[in-house]
């Protein structure tokens, strides 16, 4: 090679090489001498290979010996270190020179500066590998981590860090610095945006504008501030901040470069700033949203959960489902894989399944039903489903988006609510029992079927006090109000029976009973039940009537029977006494008098006397006959009786009965009929005489005890009218009444029954308002010494029913 | 005499049948004593009685059936009706059925003949 074209390629703006045949470099221009450093002396050869880039040196090496190997042009990238050790990016190319039978005689080559191409490639595709890492949804500090390796690796000595805002708190998080010190990111995690700003990146992040610091050391704005010590203290010189913005303008984080020169940021450096924060915001608002959208599904399935509500979506022209999983969890689809093609349809239980189809092939605006879904195990649901359609542009329908629920435990509760209402209703009906709720304050009223039957009122209308005044007897109607007004003043529990008067006059009872209780908010409230008890009413009625009937039947019978009998007896004989001495006397008054004719009747009159003789002689007889039946009787059962059944006369009559029938009573022997007539009449008596009584209690005292000379006394206190001091010597005379429309013989009998008994009778005014009337008998003989008072009855003997002389 | 109108008396007690048409006779009618409703409607005075002096419970055929079997035969006789039962329900029924008067014994003299008055009137 002459000099001149020695000096015309070392003077080419290009790196220019020749290598021999087997590869060994034979020459290297000047240019590329200076390039790298390498003298030619120490370049040829093999020498070259120490400026290659030692990651890209095998497969530079590999390419070229398969260049040697075919003897074909080629060319190949590279990195080659520059003098001052930074590394180029060049494109080498090699050419053979062959002979005219194809022998390489030389290879040619040339390397040309490709760098700047090179670094732009990089940053391409770092910047792509970046938005496909954000599409795909990576991790916002891989993607972030990854944003600052890139910028790194574009531009030597540059450390980038990236801080992220929390909105909430405004303070900072470390986000990416893969190359800066751990202990400079951790003091910068958690510093706050606001003034005085802790650093550069707080004062970037709140003016929402760029901070240069191109001198850590000598920047006055952190001089003596503990971040510019911290920085220096690592060696960091520089440090050029820019906020990351969203797109709405707010600020997300910053993008920050350290470097551990001083100085600022090359009009590249501005570029690669501006590109990387830009797709940092990116980054971050994709994150932003996802971890929102995240949140929002988050919250959506737990709320669907919470409410047992799924939600589902239907697309009409492709018939595809799609089912939340708390849709699919209702209608038991496994969460975790996609729900088949037609599976939700062969869940329906087959009877709703004209309806389902029906539902979602409508037209409409929106629809809602509810049907059952079988589950496995044959578990039925019942589910609610509303949804509404989704139109296009042109109103056609696109798609049904609804929600269903879970309203199974509904169903049941509202069937078993139903079955114990129509339980609750039967029981009601069957009992003649209704119920009914009064809240006091609102004066609500609620009745069931039941109480509106009772009180034949139509259901439709609502129930009021109004309503049962039409009911309630006339008699009873200001007691019923009283009631009322007591019971929403006082608030006790109620229990009473009252009388309704119905529209056709039939009088019905009723038996109340009411719980007064206190509702959440403290007011009074009436819940009760009402009984129609007209026919166990009209029984006792009939029962008390026919009782009281037969009482005063067994009064009659004894001695209403006998005075009739007497009357009967008596009257006719004195009916001829009275017509003979008629006769007689008008015998005699005949001028001249008849004196035969007046014998002859006075004759007749004196037969007729003793044949009432004869009659009272024969009664006497028939009463000593009825007397026989003699027994060893308790005066206190005997008296209990006689008491209960005249319980509602007494109650008619409104008397208070006390009784005081001594224990020690010992038994009597006697006619327990005759002797309890003796006992119902007295007290019967005594009723009557109180019947006038107003202006004081109706008081009886009845009273049994030990007597005297081994005599039983049973004592009838009334408080009437008393006895009438000048009659009163005359009360036992046979005929004598002072009732209007009494037989008069009650006492007299009585006292006869009384005296048979080898007893006496008697009567006294009291002290105080009323009479006592009393009677004493002597106590059943003890017989022997084995004989007991509480031993059975002694047999009746004829020896024992000789009692005429005390008559 | 033959103007004396024709009492008689219908009674199964001896002391009314044995005093009755003493005090009647004196009273001036003439009197007829039975002891059964049966006997008066056998005898030959049913036609010729004025007045019929009736008990009301009798063995047989009792007072008040009596009166509707005169009805019954159209014989229009005036009846005054006596009772020893002190039933008082008895006297509205009996003059209802259309009697002169029910007298309780025992009765007076002077009511027996207002009663007996009254009846003849009616005759």
């Amino acid at each position: 090679m002459n000099d001149e074209l020695r000096q015309a390629i070392d003077t080419i703006p290009g790196f220019v090489w020749t290598a021999l045949p087997d590869g060994s470099v034979d020459f290297l221009n000047r240019r590329w001498c200076d390039y790298t450093g390498l003298s030619l002396q120490d370049a040829s050869g093999r020498g070259w290979q120490s400026a290659i880039h030692p990651e890209d040196l095998p497969q530079l090496l590999g390419y070229w010996s398969s260049l040697l190997n075919g003897r074909e042009p080629g060319e190949f990238e590279a990195r080659l270190r520059r003098s001052d050790g930074t590394f180029r990016w060049f494109l080498i190319r090699a050419v053979p020179l062959c002979d005219e039978r194809g022998r390489v005689m030389k290879w040619y080559g040339q390397n040309t500066d490709i760098e700047d191409r090179k670094r732009a490639e990089t940053l391409l595709a770092g910047e792509r590998r970046l938005l496909e890492m954000v599409a795909l949804g990576c991790e916002l500090p891989i993607v972030l981590d990854a944003l600052c390796t890139v910028v790194n690796e574009a531009s030597s000595g540059c450390h980038c860090s990236v801080l992220l805002v929390e909105p909430m708190s405004a303070t900072v998080r470390h986000a990416a610095a893969p190359t800066l010190p751990p202990e400079f990111t951790h003091a910068i995690d958690g510093r706050s945006t606001a003034v005085p700003y802790w650093g550069p990146c707080a004062m970037a992040i709140d003016q929402k504008t760029q901070v240069i610091v191109s001198d850590i050391g000598q920047d006055a704005r952190w001089d003596n501030f503990e971040w510019c010590r911290l920085a220096l203290s690592v060696g960091l010189q520089s440090c050029w901040t820019t906020p990351i913005l969203s797109q709405a303008g707010s600020p997300l984080g910053t993008f920050a470069i350290y470097q551990h020169d001083v100085g600022k940021p090359t009009p590249l450096q501005r570029d690669l700033i501006e590109q990387f924060t830009h797709i940092a915001s990116i980054a971050v608002e994709r994150a932003q949203a996802e971890q929102s959208l995240r949140r929002s599904q988050a919250q959506l399935a737990r709320a669907q959960r919470l409410s047992t509500t799924g939600s589902f979506s239907y697309r009409v022209a492709t018939d595809e489902l799609t089912l939340s999983e708390e849709t699919c969890r209702i209608c038991g689809f496994d969460t975790s894989k996609p729900v088949p093609p037609g599976a939700m349809r062969d869940r329906i239980h087959p009877e709703d399944l004209p309806l389902f189809l029906r539902m979602l092939g409508g037209v409409g605006k929106q629809f809602e039903f509810e049907c059952r879904v079988q589950l496995e195990a044959g578990v039925i649901k019942y589910i609610h489903v509303v949804a509404d359609a989704i139109r296009d542009d042109a109103g056609g329908l696109v798609e049904w988006v609804g929600a269903i629920r879970d309203v199974t435990d509904r169903k049941h509760a509202e069937d078993v609510l139903r079955q114990s209402e129509a339980f609750l209703a039967e029981a009601q009906r069957l009992s003649s029992t209704g119920s009914f709720a009064w809240r006091v304050a609102k004066g609500e009223i609620i009745w069931s079927h039941e109480t509106y039957r009772i009180y034949e009122i139509d259901p439709a209308l609502p129930a009021s006090f109004d309503l049962v005044g039409t009911r309630i007897h006339p008699e009873e109607a200001s007691w019923f109000q009283d009631l009322l007004g007591r019971a929403s003043s006082e608030g006790r529990d109620l229990e009473f029976e009252h009388r309704l008067q119905m529209p056709d006059q039939s009088v019905k009872y009723l038996h109340v009973v009411a719980h007064a209780t206190r509702d959440q908010d403290g007011q009074l409230e009436y819940i009760g039940a009402v009984q129609d008890v007209t026919e166990r009413r009209r029984s006792e009625d009939a029962l008390n009537k026919l009782r009281s009937e037969l009482a005063h039947m067994g009064r009659v019978t004894t001695l209403g029977a006998l005075t009739a009998s007497i009357a009967h007896e008596v009257n006719q004989p004195l009916s001829g006494i009275i017509t003979n001495a008629s006769t007689s006397l008008l015998m005699l008054a005949d001028d001249p008098p008849d004196i035969a004719g007046a014998v002859e009747s006075a004759e007749r009159t004196i037969r007729d006397a003793n044949r009432a003789s004869e009659v009272i002689v024969r009664l006497r007889a028939l009463f000593k006959k009825t007397s026989s039946a003699r027994e060893s009787l308790n005066l206190n059962e005997a008296t209990r009786e006689v008491l209960a059944l005249s319980v509602r006369e007494l109650q008619r009559a409104q008397v208070m009965v006390r009784t005081e029938l001594a224990d020690d009573v010992p038994p009597v022997l006697g006619d327990r009929v005759q002797l309890q007539q003796v006992v119902l009449n007295l007290v019967l008596n005594a009723v009557e005489s109180m019947s006038a009584v107003e202006d004081r209690p109706r008081q009886l005292v009845v009273r049994t005890e030990r007597d005297e000379g081994d005599h039983v006394r049973l004592i009838v206190q009334d408080t009437g009218l008393g006895l009438d001091s000048q009659n009163s010597n005359r009360l036992f005379e046979t005929f004598y009444t002072t009732k209007r429309d009494g037989m008069g013989v009650g006492l007299s009998i009585s006292r006869s029954i009384i005296e048979s008994h080898q007893g006496r009778l008697w009567a006294i005014t009291n002290d105080g308002p009323g009479a006592t009337f009393a009677f004493s008998i002597p106590r059943l003989p003890v017989l022997g010494r084995a004989r007991k008072s509480d031993d059975p009855p002694i047999p009746t003997s004829p020896h024992l029913t000789g009692v005429e002389g005390a008559v | 005499m033959e103007s004396q109108s024709l009492v008689s008396v219908v009674d199964d007690d001896e002391s009314v049948r044995e005093s009755l048409p003493h005090l009647l006779r004196k009273f001036g009618f003439a009197a007829e004593a039975f002891a059964s409703a049966e006997e008066f409607l056998a005898s030959e005075f049913v036609g010729q009685t004025r007045c019929l002096i009736l008990d009301i419970a009798m063995p047989g055929m009792s007072g008040p059936a009596l009166q509707m079997e005169l009805v019954r035969r159209h014989q229009a006789i005036p009846i005054v009706f006596i009772t020893a039962h002190g039933d008082e329900t008895v006297r509205p029924r009996v003059l209802e059925a259309g009697a002169v008067e029910c007298l309780f014994k025992p009765f007076s003299a002077t009511a027996l003949r207002a009663a007996v008055d009254t009846a003849l009137r009616v005759a």
